[in-house]
């Protein structure tokens, strides 16, 4: 059996992103299930599965138990999945899993999470070390940006990349956030701008570096038969493929090839499809050579040239493939666990047809990808309209 | 406040044990040959039980290496900014540490690095110094 063309999102919600201060993560999670119910005209009673991430504010061990009680949701299929900014994309391969065998029917995903006005700056450090092997990394203090610096720093020896080839990723992201309205950060910046930011963790500067928001997202997943049901055009899932091959950086057995290049190859395999038949790629930009490596083990381009792919607009609306085109987790928004799903919740825009100025167009066919601890969890989701199955 | 004491659990205890008498011990797999770090109980190549402990050379190379300045923890405000380097171990592994005695201008890809061990609280922990200081 394959889940391929099995399920569709007919729903999708998301709160506006940035500093929400009168909002709680349980507030923001429920606003998006609303908006994303309200948009595949739902009610809360037709939800049978439900499927939450912990946030770091307002974290409960039995999440999804506890956002299930706080909406009066009474699911037959409840689960909380943590793996970090992959976990939007194991969220959707698991829905797929329990709609196509039958153990629900009407799955809402949401997610949502306040870590920008949530937390204190020691509360956040606090809650970062407890992502490290608690005796041979939290020990020397290192925080997490340097380990994706190194990892960085290792393809610019191994590659020839530059500095340069970094900045282009984030200008590139925020040429794309600057014809979002509901992006956080919409100034456009050269290359030049990324390289006068100031060096955070070498090589990598502050404009390298993601954002950290607040904010949450939330889709509606059926049944294909059903899937035009609902008032939105329906988006079709296609293929998803997952590989996790370490936690903790210094266990990784390479720092500039992920396991993006395992969870692409099992994503197309199911979806009958290449990268070279992709629209767009909403990527995981947590920091910017992640995402060069991610363009690389993806299959855009050969291994190592991740660097020269991304100038000139290559990565950009009219280039080869236009990356994170709401603006990614460097221009968008970065909400912490949720961050993936405004790259989900933008692929489904792209393939309504509905993103506007962003809009790439004839988008039949896209890829999400999600990246969770330091290039750790990985998962590649493919995503298409009805002309796509 | 003081910077995180490793706490050692039953499989780590004969590693921190050997960094308090200046030792940096990993262990090998009598039955494949692999040499693993973290400390497992069962030897991650062959899932044998048959892993002992051995003193390693204590000498490994540069893999990778970032300047931190702003702490990942708390406990190291006053010791910033300070090189993190992942080390390739000799024998194999990698160790995430920081390395003492060098300028961070002078760090190099595959730099031959050393291990020093420092106290901290009861124990010691291992940082590396560029081989022959």
């Amino acid at each position: 059996m394959s889940l391929r063309g099995s399920v569709a999102i007919v729903g999708m919600g998301e709160t506006p992103v940035g500093a929400l201060p009168d909002r709680g993560s349980t507030e923001l999670s429920a606003e998006a299930a609303r908006l994303a119910l309200a948009d595949a005209g739902l009610t809360k009673d037709d939800i049978d599965g439900l499927i939450t991430c912990n946030p770091w504010v307002e974290p409960h061990l039995y999440h999804a138990e506890m956002f299930s009680e706080y909406m009066q949701v009474f699911p037959r299929f409840c689960m909380t999945l943590n793996a970090g900014g992959a976990t939007t994309l194991t969220a959707v391969l698991r829905a797929a899993s329990a709609i196509a065998t039958g153990v629900c029917d009407t799955v809402l995903m949401t997610h949502g999470d306040n870590p920008r006005t949530g937390m204190t700056g020691l509360e956040t450090l606090a809650k970062m070390t407890t992502t490290m092997n608690p005796q041979f990394e939290l020990t020397y203090g290192v925080p997490l940006t340097n380990g994706y610096a190194m990892a960085g720093r290792a393809h610019m020896h191994e590659y020839g990349t530059k500095p340069e080839h970094f900045a282009q990723v984030a200008a590139s992201a925020r040429a794309h956030a600057s014809l979002n309205p509901a992006a956080e950060m919409r100034e456009p910046i050269t290359v030049e701008d990324v390289l006068n930011s100031r060096v955070v963790a070498d090589p990598l500067h502050a404009l390298d570096c993601s954002l950290w928001s607040d904010g949450g997202a939330a889709v509606v997943i059926v049944a294909a038969e059903r899937a035009q049901d609902f008032p939105n055009k329906p988006v079709y899932f296609l293929g998803c493929g997952e590989a996790h091959w370490h936690e903790h950086l210094f266990q990784a057995r390479s720092l500039t090839t992920t396991a993006a290049s395992e969870s692409a190859p099992r994503a197309f395999e199911m979806a009958g499809a290449g990268p070279a038949d992709m629209d767009f790629a909403q990527v995981y930009d947590c920091f910017t050579p992640v995402l060069l490596m991610e363009l690389e083990d993806l299959g855009f381009c050969p291994k190592g040239e991740g660097g020269p792919f991304v100038e000139n607009g290559n990565i950009e609306l009219g280039g080869t493939i236009p990356v994170n085109t709401h603006g990614g987790l460097l221009s968008h928004s970065h909400t912490g666990h949720p961050g993936s799903m405004f790259a989900l919740t933008e692929a489904v825009t792209q393939l309504r047809g509905t993103g506007d100025a962003r809009q790439v167009e004839g988008a039949e066919v896209g890829l999400v990808h999600g990246q969770g601890g330091v290039l750790s969890s990985h998962a590649t989701l493919i995503l298409g309209t009805e002309a796509a199955l | 406040m003081s910077k995180p004491i490793p706490k050692p659990t039953p499989e780590t205890a004969p590693f921190w044990a050997g960094c308090a008498e200046d030792e940096l011990r990993l262990q090998r797999c009598d039955d494949c040959g692999h040499v693993q770090f973290p400390p497992r109980k069962l030897c991650s190549a062959c899932f044998s039980e048959a892993v002992t402990w051995q003193v390693a050379s204590g000498r490994g190379t540069v893999r990778s290496w970032s300047v931190v300045t702003l702490p990942g923890a708390p406990g190291f405000e006053e010791e910033v900014p300070y090189i993190a380097a992942l080390v390739r171990l000799d024998e194999g592994p990698t160790m995430l540490s920081v390395l003492r005695n060098c300028d961070a201008d002078a760090v190099d890809f595959d730099m031959p690095v050393s291990a020093i061990f420092e106290e901290r609280g009861e124990t010691k922990v291992p940082y590396f110094i560029p081989s022959g200081e």
